[in-house]
Order: structure tokens, then sequence, then C-alpha cells
């Protein structure tokens, strides 16, 4: 099911990367990062990151779960879910153990849940995309 | 022993009864000491080195934030516990440590808690409160492998302690880090705004065209570049049981 709000295990934010910022390079953390600026580089962490939707991030992302409703060029992996929102354009690969999809978004890019993988996805269309979880 | 430093400003008529009241209480708690009256012909460092030469373990600072901040700088060569009396009700500092105004604050300095908190450096000085910078559309940060740069209008706030509001939470002054904010200038952040938060204990700041000015416990200027970190050494200050930390 798609979360229209964000979980509130990311409301304890350790960051927050405000609309007036741009960072650029490495970041690694370990906490719950929301985004709301830009970013160019890469980002890390163990916890949850937030991507606002207006947003623009050129980064890979290796996070614990996100949630995404701007725009992302570059691929997330993630040991957790991800929550796509229908502002999010992501164009690169996705890789969760569970995704929730809001009809509307963009997508460019492979798509694994699991050991499923869902070759270019261009746009979605249905309220809850149906993706199940591999064995 | 202790040293008492008393700011210029308490020769002022209107200071004149609480200073008395706060005298008499340092009578009464039989915490008596020197006393160093500042101004610009006398010096703050040699007073305390004197003083520890004699057996002082304690200096005590009367005034407001500004006078705390630049004795901050010699007691910390000398590593010497500090005490603060404000005379000043608005004072941030004191509400963090949990000091009352005036003669109250003799009590806390009888009942010496003393806790060792985080002190930060920019280049060589130190500071205790923040670091803000008001221009800085040119600046850039530093921070491990990332560089932060913030758009025109914004000011950057750097916080080893320090608060927004009197209730609000203050920035951990024992964590080893600094907190950084970006805020619209000049204007009143509410409280649904969202602003920037990174938690660091190193920081470089550059200027991309011309030097920029960093001012620090709001007295102090630096310009750039600047390195700011957390001083290895720590502040021992008497606090209140009702400090904020």
């Amino acid at each position: 099911m798609f979360k229209k709000e964000m979980p509130q295990n990311i409301k304890n934010t350790e960051t927050v990367i405000g609309e007036s910022v741009v960072l650029e390079g490495e970041f690694n953390s370990h906490g719950n990062i929301v985004l709301e600026g830009k970013l160019n580089g890469n980002l890390s962490t163990d916890g949850h990151v937030l991507i606002g939707d207006k947003a623009e991030v050129v980064a890979n992302i290796k996070a614990g779960s996100a949630f995404i409703s701007g725009k992302v060029i570059g691929n997330i992996t993630l040991s957790d879910s991800i929550d796509i929102a229908k502002t999010a354009n992501i164009q690169g690969d996705i890789k969760a153990s569970s995704i929730a999809v809001e009809s509307g978004c963009q997508i460019n890019g492979r798509v694994s849940v699991g050991s499923k993988i869902i070759e270019n996805p261009k746009k979605t269309t249905k309220q809850e995309l149906p993706l199940e979880r591999g064995e | 022993m202790y040293l008492y430093i008393y700011d210029s400003c308490l020769k002022e008529k209107k200071f004149e009864n609480i200073l008395t009241k706060i005298e008499s209480r340092i009578i009464d708690l039989d915490i008596k000491g020197e006393i160093l009256r500042m101004n610009l012909l006398k010096n703050v460092s040699q007073f305390i080195k004197d003083g520890i030469k004699k057996g002082a373990h304690t200096v005590v600072v009367i005034g407001n934030d500004k006078t705390f901040s630049t004795v901050l700088e010699s007691a910390m060569s000398e590593n010497i516990i500090m005490g603060y009396i404000p005379i000043d009700k608005k004072s941030k500092f004191a509400q963090i440590f949990g000091i009352p105004y005036g003669e109250l604050a003799c009590a806390i300095l009888g009942g010496r808690i003393i806790e060792k908190i985080d002190i930060g450096k920019i280049n060589n000085k130190f500071f205790l409160g923040s670091i803000v910078i008001d221009d800085c559309q040119n600046v850039e940060l530093k921070i491990d492998d990332f560089k932060v740069r913030v758009g025109r209008g914004n000011k950057i706030i750097i916080k080893n302690i320090d608060f927004e509001e009197e209730d609000s939470k203050i920035s951990n002054p024992t964590d080893g880090l600094f907190e950084i904010f970006v805020e619209k200038s000049g204007g009143f952040m509410s409280k649904n705004s969202k602003h920037t938060l990174i938690k660091t204990n190193n920081i470089l700041i550059n200027s991309r065209d011309t030097s920029t000015p960093l001012i620090f416990d709001e007295i102090q200027t630096i310009n750039t570049p600047a390195q700011i970190s957390i001083a290895d050494e720590k502040l021992n200050i008497i606090v209140g049981s009702n400090r904020k930390f």
C-alpha cells in the first residue's frame, strides 16, 4: 500500500537538506535524511531517506528505505522498502525488498523487488503497482 | 579561592543595587575571592594566571553572555573551572546552564555541580555559543567528503550550544558535534518552516570570491577561510540543577 505520509520514524531526522541548499560529494550518514534541495554525488545511510518533491538528486542512493517524491538521476539500492509518489521522476535502477508506487510517477530503469526485475516501466498507470516479492 | 571578573557595565548606577546583593551573598556563602573590574587596560589572562599561582580554582564572570565569551578564551587557556553570575535576565548561557539571575546564582556557585561541555574552535580562538554567516552567497562549507553551498537570502548558523526559544530543545553541548542550520536572513523562522540541519565536528569555510566575515558568540569576527572544530579541551562549568542538558 502506498503511504501518502512519510513514515513516522523518518520524522526523527538526523539530517535535513533544505530547498536553498546544494550539496556536492559523498554524503554518508547513519541516521534518517530529508532532502528538499539539490545533491550531486552519492548518498549513503543506514536509515531512511526522504526525497522531497522539489529535490533534484544526481546521485546513487544506498539506504535502509526511501520515500521519493522528487527527481532522482541515479541508482537506488535499499535494504528495505521504497515508496514512490506521483510527483517522483526516477532515472535509474531501483533495488528494494518491497515497493509501493503511486499513479503518475515516472520511472526509467530496472526495478528489482526481491529477485524480481521489471524492465523499464516508463510510466505507471495503476493506483498501486502490484509488484510482488520474489522468492 | 575564587576569582571574580566584573563586566565594565557594573560601574553604572543601575547595577549598584544588584551588585551589592551579589557581594553580600558571596560573603554569606564564604566564597570570597579576588576581583578584577574589566576595562581596556586590565589584562584578564594575566589576572587568571596570577590567581592560579595563588591557589585559585574557579573564575566567576559577573556580567552578560558577551562578558562570559570574552573571559572564556583566557579561562580555556588556563584550564580553570568557570562560574557565571548573570546580570542579564535574557542570558542564553544562564538558561542553558540552569543559573538564575543575580544574587540567586551565588547558591549555584556554592553547590559546585561541575559539567564538562564541548567548546568550539574557530581557527585558534574558542567559542561557546554559535557562529553566524549572514552573507553566505559566496561561502562554501567543506564537511568530510562533501561541500555545502547555500542560495542568496539565507544565513548559516553553526551551533555548539544554543537554542531558538526558551522551551525549545538545545544543541547538545556534550555530543562532540556542531549543528548547522540554514534559515532565511532577517526573517523569523516559523516552527513549520523547513530549515537545514547537518551535524558534524569539523568544518572548513571558504569564500569563492572575497573574504567573508564570520561572527562568533555575537561579539567577535573572523574572516574566511576558517577551520571550525570541537576543541580537544572541555570547559568545566558550574551549573544548576535546572540546566537544559
